[in-house]
């Protein structure tokens, strides 16, 4: 019943509604994988977008969890996504050319980076965490900018070359490879996200987003927990850069910039942040309606993404993701 | 002797610029003990709870528990040693569901808090635990219910039951009844009975009834001083606490005469 039924209590209103989390548990979270996986073969000239896509939903899974569930609110999460491209990048440049390490060494890299910024930047929280989190990242823009040395500065990083997946599997122009490997990195990194949040340090995360003050008169190492989990989205955000790196072969600039950080902020908040969904319908949903509409006409995207935001804010409470739990709760109990 | 008190407070002293807020507070309370605080607006009683669950730190004077001197030990880890505070304005987690409420507290009492990688459902003892607390305070039928949807005397009932989840040898109920609507009163009430008899719980309230049901023993503390210490009946009919604090209506309440005033 309740313990794991509520899952954290998030956006409920009702009685009706509580069980509602249930929804995403259900098998019905299936059907996002597998509609991915037939994306791969409905449209197969697009398979190289298609992992950006999933790099990009990845990247926003480490954002929403952060935002979600332990309330760490940000404007510089680029920075982990950015350091880990390089970190890759300059890995392969360097001779270290197996991928699978390679993304695992980016994301230890970036995590061990949070824990020492974590422990400075998370004594804030809302808005000055913002802005502190917002001045970093542009001081690492900034920074990685002038470093044309180890960031090649405007002209990014060149020439990056991997070893095949397994040692079987070529990376291709058409981007077969990278679209299931970059799935499977994401089904992985999901699975542990899903395992988080359903722990008793999850609940206990979601504890300290709603009332940080009483967590810590339980007798809760608030401070140690958050640098935990803001770790851990950090070394999920330096493995979707490291992937980034590996599919594009090449690092620009733009990995590290604040237009990303803002980008994934919309798609999490687009998707919903208190489901671990939310990143994964949001940022899709994000980066089609990109795609399409700058087909459509390059200038005006960003009016249909304005439009569309600011939909699902007045309209759809949680996200995409809290509108589909609602209808599908809805149809249940009719 | 003082070893075995439970709680001790020894010439505590607070001052805020120039105002004394505690002044030289000696309180002994032994295992068991239901000892009330009462005292009127600004008499500093927040302020010592604030010093006796960590919050506040003394000028001077030393906070004791079982022999142990705490007076420099933090928050936290009071918590952790069983000294352990209510609030007086409900400071719950309003959206999480009743039983996640109480699951925090038990989870962080029985250490697992930080286990990432277990699923809250083989957690079956620290579950038990919860719904035998919700069973004790009668709510266990809203277990499923955000805290945020129930009636403030319902709130202070969860307000409790996280209490009880950190099972505290040493109690502070800061103002349990305050805000209660009278019908909800008596839930309070037998909850409170209800509480392990060898728990010391030193008790801040303002409605004299529950202090006359529940407390054996009263302080009353009047700009920051102790007035008058001991039995509830000696300390109610002394004649300097009636003119301090309670007036003649307050000690009507306190003896019966009148028990809806």
């Amino acid at each position: 019943m309740a313990a794991a039924g509520s899952a954290h209590g998030l956006e409920v209103g009702t009685e009706m509604e509580l069980n509602k989390h249930n929804f995403w548990r259900s098998r019905v979270g299936l059907l996002w994988w597998l509609m991915a996986l037939a994306c791969y073969f409905i449209f197969p000239d697009y398979r190289g977008f298609g992992a950006s896509v999933l790099v990009m939903t990845l990247f926003a899974l480490s954002f929403g969890l952060a935002l979600g569930f332990a309330g760490i609110i940000s404007l510089g999460h680029a920075m982990y996504f950015g350091i880990g491209a390089y970190v890759a990048g300059r890995l392969a440049l360097a001779g270290w050319q197996e991928p699978i390490s390679g993304v695992l060494i980016s994301g230890l890299v970036t995590g061990v980076l949070a824990i020492g910024i974590g422990f400075v930047i998370l004594r804030l929280s809302g808005l000055p965490l913002l802005m502190v989190t917002m001045a970093l990242s542009v001081i690492v823009f900034e920074a990685a900018n002038k470093a044309t040395s180890i960031t090649g500065g405007d002209d990014g990083l060149t020439g990056v070359s991997f070893k095949p997946v397994l040692g079987i599997f070529n990376w291709s122009l058409d981007g077969n490879v990278q679209f299931l490997y970059s799935l499977t990195w994401l089904a992985v990194v999901f699975l542990f996200a899903r395992r988080l949040v359903s722990s008793p340090y999850g609940l206990s995360m979601v504890g300290i987003r709603e009332n940080p003050l009483r967590m810590s008169l339980l007798g809760a190492p608030v401070l140690r927990r958050l640098v935990v989990m803001y770790a851990l989205c950090a070394s999920f955000a330096g493995i979707a850069g490291a992937l980034l790196t590996q599919n594009t072969a090449f690092v620009g600039l733009q990995v590290l910039s604040l237009e990303t950080s803002v980008d994934v902020l919309v798609m999490v908040v687009l998707g919903g942040a208190f489901s671990l969904y939310g990143a994964l319908l949001g940022a899709p949903v994000y980066l089609i309606v990109k795609y399409v509409t700058q087909q459509w006409n390059p200038f005006y995207w960003m009016l249909v993404i304005g439009v569309l935001l600011m939909g699902v804010t007045f309209f759809l409470k949680g996200g995409i993701a809290g509108f589909l739990s609602r209808i599908f709760q809805n149809r249940r109990t009719e | 002797m003082t070893a075995m008190l439970a709680l001790e407070l020894r010439g505590l002293c607070k001052s805020f610029g120039g105002l004394q807020v505690t002044n030289d507070v000696h309180l002994g309370l032994g295992a068991g003990a239901r000892h009330a605080l009462i005292g009127p607006n600004g008499a500093g009683k927040s302020t010592l709870v604030g010093l006796v669950s960590g919050a506040i730190e003394p000028d001077s004077g030393q906070v004791l528990s079982f022999g142990r001197d705490l007076t420099r030990t933090s928050l936290q880890s009071r918590v952790k040693m069983g000294l352990v505070r209510s609030f007086q304005i409900t400071s719950l987690f309003p959206k999480l569901s009743v039983l996640e409420n109480v699951q925090l507290a038990v989870n962080e009492n029985t250490g697992v808090a930080d286990r990432l990688w277990q699923s809250m459902h083989s957690l079956r003892e620290q579950r038990d635990r919860c719904l035998e607390i919700l069973a004790e305070l009668q709510i266990q039928a809203q277990a499923d219910f955000p805290v945020e949807n129930l009636s403030y005397g319902k709130q202070r009932l969860v307000e409790i039951a996280i209490v009880l989840a950190l099972k505290p040898r040493v109690l502070l109920l800061d103002e349990p009844a305050a805000g209660i609507p009278s019908t909800e009163t008596d839930l309070l009430l037998s909850a409170l009975h209800k509480l392990p008899a060898e728990m010391a719980i030193l008790m801040i309230e303002h409605d004299m009834k529950l202090v006359r049901d529940f407390c054996a023993d009263v302080t009353v503390l009047v700009s920051g001083k102790v007035l008058a210490s001991g039995k509830a009946q000696e300390v109610m009919n002394s004649a300097s606490v009636r003119n301090a604090y309670l007036g003649r209506s307050g000690h009507d309440r306190f003896t019966g005469v009148k028990d809806h005033a």
